[in-house]
């Protein structure tokens, strides 16, 4: 069941309706035409997500072995790519879909019509468990985050082939990764422990518990981002860098921005718990065309939209 | 419903394990070893207002705790995704104790199993979050119903990963499930914990045709969802037929012959039926008792009937025509069509009334039926043939769904010649008086390969010659379907003559075939024609008499043997053989005999012997002496079905048809010649054409003749007279061939 969910963010009341597009009332439910059900999938038990460059919704599926493709504005859903595997991270370009194979430890590189066209590295095995990827098209690089292998793995994007790693002395459990364009950094959610000697240190001498990393495109550290989070998820951020964490364990999505003039960040507003209830969420992507935020709500088998989002109230 | 009261009460909880915080050290929680890894108790836990955030406080579910590192894009590589229920959900801590395995260590609570020893993965609890307040439980789990409600708690000893199902019911999954299936195997390899144990999602988890031995299964699949609504507007799932963990009322057994072998999934096959639910509704499952049951439950209720009998599905191309297998009345078999329960199941012709009977052999397709004739429904494995879902054999994409090639039979229903008035069915009147009576052999239902009306045998040569098509010109193109189980010692899944020479699933080809050998080698198209049989040799033919030519000088008709094949004398003038005046038993000359139906020979001396055209040889001419024919090798190239029904039949070993059973016959019983009498040449009616009918005289086209016992003095065909220690004649020994 896909839960089509409208969000007003002005007045952070929600809108329900079936058909998001323009925000309308909902409409009157016809009887549906009888006609041999087709075959079609729904979303069940959403993971990561992605936005295709044409504004389409890229969805991994932990159970069923797809990634669905979903229209952002209906959220039903168009069309899918099997896998016979569980599946974990997704990243599209106008021609290639990236998925994450958990249970192979790979991920393989598909065309949109569900080609399989190549593999990242050695391909099978490559991974210990392959989390979250994001891509950087400008400079033909791919970065994955392989959460058991404690750190970020880079790619060509072009023809897979393996470049460096980061981070496997500082990351605990590294889960999510997002580009921050704004400064052309990566940031890499984290909690943990997970290094020997290091402990919650890592974070920040307050021993936080869980944090957000920026690093920089070629790998070198940035800054740390600590706040009130518990399971750091999937990031999005928009172009003046402001930070969209999804917290599993909280259901909610934290919104951080940078202090200005000062160091540090600011959490200046969440989503999810009184008006959306977020169960165990994973991932979030922002259109930047829209401001539109949508969310992998696992638990709950849904994709939430937030419309608008990304515009800071 | 208290229990799910309970178990959204976070306060209630977080207050418990707060509590359990603070309890005397020797109460304490020691954690697993791979929690402690993580972030030690913070790793679940708020301590000291740590600024890790919320870590299980009041607005934490217990659940998410777990999954936000077990479930999908967590840390951990043990995936899990709660157990869901009908009416709830089974949660993380109702079966596993969230601290340690209580085995000792580290100062842990010592909480061994019922045996003695201590589970592992955390399974098992001491206390029952089911209740309220929660009560002191000993490695138990309590009894969960899909319904909600709760059952007692339930000793559990899990040491290894095949302690899901054990035989002493005390594996895990024995909690609330009786043994079930693939005891002491790993349950979580199909119902993996990280699709909440739901058997890896769907049917199609497995049968998405990447696995091992699960073939392609979609809706859009024969019998699938969407296949069905099409046929039935009635939407149906995989549920509706299959049941889970062999729990049906039927299992198709494991069948390596045909494609059928689930055992690496640890099935010995393929589970339906739960004989239940409204038909047409969505509660509907798979009525039937055995499988047979259930497909006829449908496919003899839709308003098309897919059926067995009638005229099935085209299967020979299109160029020949479709047999109408005739119709079983009652149409449901259940329970009657082997007379077992209520009322016999009776089939009749579509052609001819006269072919009217009980069923008298079945097709059970099983291997625990090893002899012919009647088999138990339960027997039935409509499965093994039918590939219902098209995943093995030609896939057509449309029915019948075999598992091999198969072609229904092309020719047209053999019966006998009739004159049965008022007719009721196109056969009932052999429609001989349609043929031209000035032609060679006159009115009679088979003077020539033309004749082709019902009444009468179709054989090759009057139908076409099914198996010259390039569409059924091999055993392995009509029979693609049979080299699956009757091919003995194949090896390539393609017949080749020695197979097809040996195909004979019950008794053996001496008691069974009138020539004494298997008589497939020489009727198959594919067979080596080995062991073929003359049936035109004089002693069986016409024992009172030696071979010879046509008697006289061909003045008059003589006796004739069959199609007048001897109607020639030899001119040692010229050292050849002259054809003779044949005018016979039924010519109008004043030479012939003249009985009816008459032919007209008037100034045609050579009527007969240039008539024949058969193909088959009758006597073989020598320098002065007419010998016995040799054999005809390979005359017959029939197709499997030509005489065999692949279901059921009223006839023995599902035969189809006793082609020449002349006791049958009753278009020539006004047509007796007399006792005695002598033609104006002078030359008398032998012996066995005298009070005989035209079907018995031995001028008859009809090669494997039964000899009718109301002419016994009629020579038999194909076998020596039973005086000699022969028989009646026919081609076997199984067919009720006297049936009055």
């Amino acid at each position: 069941m896909i839960k089509k969910m409208c969000l007003l963010l002005v007045v952070l009341v929600g809108a329900f309706s079936f058909g998001c597009s323009d925000g309308g009332s909902s409409g009157v439910v016809s009887t549906p035409v009888e006609e041999p059900p087709q075959e079609s999938f729904d979303v069940t038990s959403p993971v990561r997500i992605a936005m295709t460059p044409t504004g389409q919704l890229v969805v991994t599926e932990a159970n069923d072995g797809r990634a669905l493709f979903l229209d952002s504005t209906t959220l039903d859903v168009t069309g899918s790519i099997a896998s016979s595997k569980r599946l974990t991270a997704v990243g599209a370009t106008s021609d290639k879909i990236f998925l994450g194979l958990e249970t192979a430890g790979a991920v393989g590189v598909y065309s949109y019509g569900g080609e399989l066209l190549y593999s990242l590295g050695s391909g099978v095995g490559e991974f210990e468990l392959p989390n979250d990827l994001v891509l950087d098209e400008a400079n033909d690089r791919v970065y994955v985050v392989d959460t058991r292998a404690k750190r970020v793995k880079v790619y060509n994007l072009s023809d897979g082939n393996f470049l460096w790693s980061f981070g496997q002395n500082k990351m605990n459990f590294p889960t999510g990764i997002a580009f921050d364009q704004s400064s052309d950094t990566l940031l890499i959610s984290d909690f943990g422990v997970g290094t020997e000697g290091c402990g919650s240190l890592c974070f920040d001498p307050d021993s936080f518990y869980a944090g957000i990393w920026r690093y920089g495109l070629d790998g070198g550290y940035v800054e740390t981002l600590t706040g009130d989070f518990s399971r750091p998820q999937g990031l999005a951020v928009d172009d003046d860098g402001v930070i969209f964490l999804v917290d599993s364990l909280l259901g909610q999505i934290l919104v951080y921005q940078k202090n200005p003039g000062a160091a540090g960040y600011t959490e200046i507003y969440r989503y999810g718990g009184s008006d959306i209830l977020l169960q165990l969420p994973l991932d979030i992507v922002l259109d930047p065309a829209n401001k539109n935020l949508y969310v992998t709500n696992n638990l709950a088998g849904t994709v939430e939209v937030f419309l608008a989002g990304g515009t800071l109230p | 419903m208290s229990r799910y009261l309970i178990k959204k009460q976070d306060v209630l909880i977080s207050i418990l394990l707060a509590g359990a915080l603070l309890l005397p050290s020797s109460q304490a929680y020691a954690l697993l070893e791979a929690h402690v890894l993580v972030d030690g108790c913070s790793t679940c836990h708020t301590l000291h207002a740590s600024p890790g955030g919320a870590l299980f406080a009041v607005s934490s579910d217990p659940t998410l705790v777990c999954l936000s590192c077990h479930g999908p894009g967590g840390s951990s590589l043990l995936k899990a995704d709660i157990h869901a229920l009908k009416d709830g959900n089974i949660i993380c801590n109702e079966c596993h104790n969230s601290h340690n395995n209580g085995n000792g260590i580290d100062s842990e609570v010592v909480r061994e199993n019922i045996d003695g020893t201590y589970n592992i993965k955390l399974v098992g609890l001491t206390e029952d979050y089911n209740s309220d307040p929660p009560a002191t439980m000993v490695n138990q789990v309590r009894e969960e119903f899909a319904s909600g409600v709760l059952g007692v708690p339930k000793d559990v000893v899990y040491n290894s990963a095949t302690d899901y199902d054990r035989a002493d019911g005390k594996g895990l999954c024995n909690a609330c499930h009786t043994s079930i299936h693939n005891t002491g195997q790993t349950c979580s390899d199909c119902h993996a914990h990280a699709g909440g144990f739901a058997g890896s999602g769907d049917c199609r988890a497995c049968h998405d045709g990447s696995g091992i031995g699960a073939e392609l299964i979609s809706i859009h699949s024969p019998h699938s969802t969407n296949t069905i609504y099409n046929s039935t507007g009635v939407t149906f799932t995989c549920e509706n037929c299959h049941t889970d963990h062999e729990l049906g009322t039927v299992q198709i057994p494991n069948n390596t012959a045909v494609d059928i072998d689930y055992s690496t999934s640890g099935h010995d096959g393929i589970s339906l039926g739960n004989n239940g639910g409204v038909y047409g509704s969505a509660n509907y499952n798979a009525a039937g008792l055995t499988e047979a049951e259930i497909c006829w439950d449908c496919h003899d209720r839709i308003d098309v009937l897919v059926s067995e009998w009638e005229t099935n599905t085209d299967t020979n191309g299109g160029s020949f025509p479709n047999y109408d297998f005739g119709t079983l009345s009652p149409s449901n078999w259940v329970g009657t069509w082997n007379g077992t329960t209520g009322t016999t199941a009776v089939w009749s012709s579509a052609n001819f009334s006269f072919k009217q009977g009980n069923i008298q052999s079945t097709h059970s397709v099983n291997d625990v039926d090893g002899v012919s004739g009647k088999d138990i429904v339960a027997d039935l494995r409509c499965s093994y043939c039918h590939d219902v879902h098209d995943t093995f054999g030609p896939n057509t994409g449309s029915g019948p769904f075999l598992r091999g090639n198969w072609v229904g039979n092309p020719y047209r229903e053999d019966g006998a010649p009739r004159n049965d008035s008022p007719s009721s069915l196109p056969g009932d009147v052999a429609d001989y008086s349609a043929y031209n009576v000035a032609a060679k052999f006159g009115a009679v239902p088979r003077g020539g390969a033309t004749y082709d009306a019902l009444g009468g045998y179709f054989i090759d040569q009057n139908s076409g010659n099914p198996t010259d098509d390039v569409l059924m010109d091999s055993a392995d193109e009509f029979a693609g379907l049979c080299v699956l189980c009757h091919a003995i010692g194949d090896t390539d899944g393609l017949w080749d003559a020695t197979e097809i020479d040996a195909i004979n699933e019950f008794g053996t080809p001496e008691d069974d075939w009138v020539g004494d050998n298997n008589g497939h080698a020489v009727v198959v198209k594919g067979g080596s024609g080995a062991n073929a049989a003359n049936l035109f040799t004089m002693s069986k033919r016409f024992p009172t008499t030696t071979w010879s030519a046509y008697t006289g000088d061909g003045s008059h008709g003589g006796n004739p043997v069959m199609a007048y094949q001897n109607a020639y004398v030899y001119n040692s003038k010229r050292s050849s053989w002259d054809r003779v005046w044949g005018q016979g038993l039924r010519g109008t000359d004043s030479t012939a005999f003249q009985y009816s139906p008459p032919v007209n020979t008037a100034g045609r001396g050579f009527n007969f012997d240039l008539g024949y055209d058969w193909g088959a040889t009758v006597v073989i001419q020598g320098s002065g002496t007419m010998t016995d024919s040799g054999t005809d090798s390979s005359f017959h190239q029939f197709t499997c079905s030509k005489c065999h029904n692949p279901h059921a039949s009223r006839l023995p070993r599902l035969l189809i048809t006793n082609c020449l059973d002349t006791n049958h016959n009753t278009w020539d019983d006004s047509y007796v010649t007399p006792a005695s009498d002598s033609n104006g040449g002078g030359d008398s009616l032998s012996p066995e054409n005298q009070s005989v009918s035209l079907s018995q005289v031995t001028a008859a086209q009809n090669c494997h003749r039964l000899a009718d016992p109301n002419y016994s003095q009629a020579g038999p065909q194909g076998t020596a007279a039973p005086a000699d220690g022969g028989e009646n004649g026919g081609w076997n020994r199984v067919s009720p061939w006297v049936e009055f």
